[in-house]
């Protein structure tokens, strides 16, 4: 009995020690502003922002025209507080064991000699990212850090670093096959001028489910009596490759491209 | 073992006396008093939110003992428990809707059901339409409803100034109709042109007259190109494919059958700068079309090219007639080109122009060698003034052109032209000159459309209807139109061709 109630002192010793013990809380610095990259929040299938944020910034070339060469990817980043009445630089650096993206896609001079202006609480980094070959068979990514400096402590953990991910990937359709014998072999400079020539909307005629016919949702077969508006829009497409001289990834030296559906 | 022998022996008697037992039913049937109903067709077509009067012709074996009551259901909803249907449409969509007559035995309970069709159609559906043109240039529609028995009366003439929520717009240009199967059923489709508006192209049907499909500068599949769309003329092939000429250009409408949705094709690319007007297509199908160019004064082919040869700038596209096609012996149309057509499943061209020196009369064809001029004829028609009105007969009047001078009508054979009164309208009918001329769908009847300049009326048009065969005038409607730009005869005056859905006034 005596035993046991031994063991009962001890424990409540125990749980009186800790207690007591004083937690280390770090004071709220009045001095700094506190810093973070303002990173997308995702959208919903309406088009809405939800409350989750995006894992990276990501941006496709592969819907874009052929002429397009380039893209600005912005990132933004804010302080937490006012205003100050003078320029806060801040650092943002590149992490570059997560990064892949090579200098002659972008320019990593952007990041020096940053600063929220005066009178502002965010800054935007123009990412300009060229339009390479390399980007048609793989993903790029810029990794980019923040720093405490002088000016900013860093705030929210999960938005100190962001990852900015481009490319110009564009894969053959499910709906190529059966369209074949109309479009011919798979190539992306045709399958890139017919998004730009049937864009969602170019066609009034609804699939049996109500949706709306576009590069995106083919008509279930060729067939120009079924689908004559479809094939109005194929025709503009043979044209433009009868009237364009374009070659696979623009190598001479291949076939070049044209679309064997005849008159 | 003798305790279940009782029960055995009860039931055995039972059965006995079950069986002594007499049948005390009744076996002198009576027949019940059965119900017909005859007299209520298929279908009705009815205008919306119109008087309906169905009298059935309603039999029953015993008619003095026959105790009926009667429910006229329209979609489920009963509408008069009358014997005699006579009502006031309530609110219907266009379109089929079910409707049945019940009947009810109240003395058997018994219930008989006819049920039949109502065709609701909207106030514009079968007959004469005119096109015409405000002071000012602004459109208004006119239309005189198919009326059988001793035909429409002033009453019966409308006016629409747009199809729905649509407003045509000014410089009206067209009114062309097409028959064919529509909502279930078969109807006119009416292409409405006009070339200075919001709405240059308003398609709409005689079923509904509400805008089916609107043809815009929007329509064109490429946007990117900035055509503009002002149509002056739509043609619609015997394949039913449709073409318009906008400006003087020519171009397709891709249309989508089911829907009668569709988008305009590039106009037609050529080497040299036309003005196309007056497009006739080939009566048997073939794909080619005759054109006139305004600029040279001359008719050429226009065709789509077969094949492709890039260093010449050419481009095979069977949507885009951009290959122009020289004719045989071709020469400059002399005078006001008045009038084009080609004979149905021919290919040859009948071209009426008008000078000083009379009518020209012209015709083109296609052969084995390709596309010649092949004769001109001039008929002297001195003394006109103005442009005349000019009609090609159909139906009864087929093979025949009509022309008038002053108020008096001209008629010539198409082939061997030649010259003759027709009709001389009388000099007191105070109604000024003729401006139109057109047939109903069977071309039994003349339609003339005058026009008094001096009328104090705010509509100073008329329109007279004349029998074709004892050439008399049988219908008057003063005053009921602006100027006459076209007319459309969507069954006028046709009721029992067996595929318009006996819709017309001629019974």
């Amino acid at each position: 009995m005596k035993k046991t109630l031994y063991s009962w002192l001890v424990v409540f010793g125990c749980l009186l020690s800790v207690s007591c013990q004083q937690e280390d809380i770090d004071a709220y610095d009045e001095v700094k502003d506190y810093i973070y990259i303002d990173i997308p929040y995702m959208l919903d299938n309406f088009g809405r922002e939800t409350n989750t944020r995006v894992d990276s910034i990501a941006y496709s070339f592969a819907l874009d025209e052929l002429s397009v060469e380039d893209t600005v990817i912005n990132v933004v980043v804010k302080k937490i507080g006012v205003p100050a009445p003078e320029d806060c630089p801040y650092t943002l650096e590149l992490v570059d064991e997560k990064t892949t993206a090579t200098s002659d896609l972008w320019n990593p001079e952007i990041l020096k000699n940053r600063s929220i202006k005066s009178g502002k609480i965010a800054d935007t980094v123009a990412i300009r990212i060229k339009r390479a070959l390399i980007l048609r068979d793989q993903w790029m990514q810029i990794s980019l850090r923040l720093r405490p400096n002088e000016y900013f402590e860093t705030g929210y953990a999960n938005l100190q670093e962001v990852k900015v991910s481009f490319s110009d990937i564009l894969s053959r359709p499910s709906w190529w096959g059966t369209w074949q014998s109309v479009f011919g072999e798979f190539s992306r400079e045709k399958y890139q001028k017919w998004i730009e020539i049937y864009y969602l909307g170019a066609d009034p005629k609804l699939a049996s489910d109500k949706t709306p016919y576009y590069w995106n949702n083919m008509p279930s077969y060729p067939n120009e009596s079924w689908y004559p508006i479809t094939y109005s829009y194929i025709r503009m497409l043979r044209e433009y490759f009868e009237k364009n001289e374009v070659y696979p990834d623009g190598d001479s030296s291949k076939p070049r491209i044209k679309i064997p559906f005849a008159n | 073992m003798k305790m279940n022998k009782i029960p055995y022996g009860f039931f055995v008697i039972c059965l006995l006396l079950g069986a002594c037992a007499e049948d005390k039913g009744n076996y002198d049937y009576t027949s019940v008093n059965e119900v017909t109903i005859d007299s209520i067709f298929s279908t009705y077509s009815c205008e919306a939110g119109s008087r309906l009067y169905i009298k059935p012709d309603i039999k029953s074996l015993d008619e003095t003992t026959a105790d009926l009551s009667y429910s006229w259901s329209i979609k489920d909803t009963e509408v008069s428990t009358d014997k005699i249907l006579d009502i006031m449409l309530p609110p219907l969509d266009y379109g089929q809707q079910l409707a049945a007559l019940t009947i009810t035995d109240n003395v058997t309970k018994m219930q008989y059901r006819r049920t039949f069709w109502l065709e609701i159609v909207n106030p514009f559906n079968w007959g004469y339409y005119f096109l015409t043109r405000k002071e000012g240039g602004a459109t208004e529609m006119a239309y005189i409803q198919a009326v059988p028995g001793d035909g429409p009366a002033l009453k019966d003439v409308k006016y629409a100034t747009g199809c729905g929520d649509y407003e045509f717009g000014n410089e009206p240009s067209q009114l062309v109709g097409s028959f064919g199967s529509l909502l279930g059923s078969y109807y006119w489709t009416i292409t409405i042109l006009t070339r200075d508006g919001n709405y240059p192209a308003i398609i709409t049907n005689n079923a509904t007259f509400i805008a089916n499909s609107l043809i815009t500068e929007e329509s064109f599949s490429d946007l990117s190109a900035g055509y503009h769309f002002s149509p002056e003329r739509n043609i619609t092939t015997i394949r039913k494919e449709q073409y318009f000429v906008s400006e003087g250009k020519f171009l397709k409408y891709i249309m989508d059958s089911g829907t009668g949705l569709g988008k305009l094709y590039r106009p037609a690319s050529h080497d040299k700068e036309y003005y196309w007007s007056n497009p006739c297509f080939a009566g048997n199908g073939l794909a080619f079309c005759w054109v006139y160019d305004e600029l040279t004064r001359r008719f050429y082919v226009i065709e789509p090219y077969k094949t492709s040869n890039p260093a010449l700038g050419i481009y095979a596209d069977a949507n885009a007639f951009d290959k122009v096609v020289e004719i045989a012996d071709n020469l400059e149309i002399k005078g006001e080109l008045i009038y084009t057509s080609v004979a149905n499943y021919t290919t040859k061209l009948n071209a009426y122009s008008i000078d000083a020196d009379g009518i020209h009369a012209y015709s083109f064809d296609k052969s084995s060698d390709g596309y010649s001029f092949l004769d001109e004829i001039v008929l002297s028609f001195d003394n006109l003034n103005g442009k005349p009105a000019f009609a090609v007969g159909n139906g009864i009047a087929a093979n025949h052109w009509y022309i008038n001078r002053g108020n008096v009508i001209y008629y010539s054979p198409i082939e061997a032209p030649q010259l003759n009164i027709w009709k001389e309208l009388p000099s007191d009918l105070g109604l000024g000159t003729i401006e139109f001329i057109g047939f109903s769908a069977r071309g039994s009847r003349m339609v003339v459309v005058l026009y008094d300049e001096n009328s104090p009326e705010e509509r100073k048009g008329s329109v007279i209807f004349i029998n074709v065969e004892d050439k008399k005038i049988t219908h008057t409607f003063p005053h009921i139109l602006h100027h006459c730009v076209d007319y459309g005869k969507f069954n006028a005056y046709d009721g029992t061709f067996p595929f318009t859905n006996n819709m017309g006034d001629e019974k």
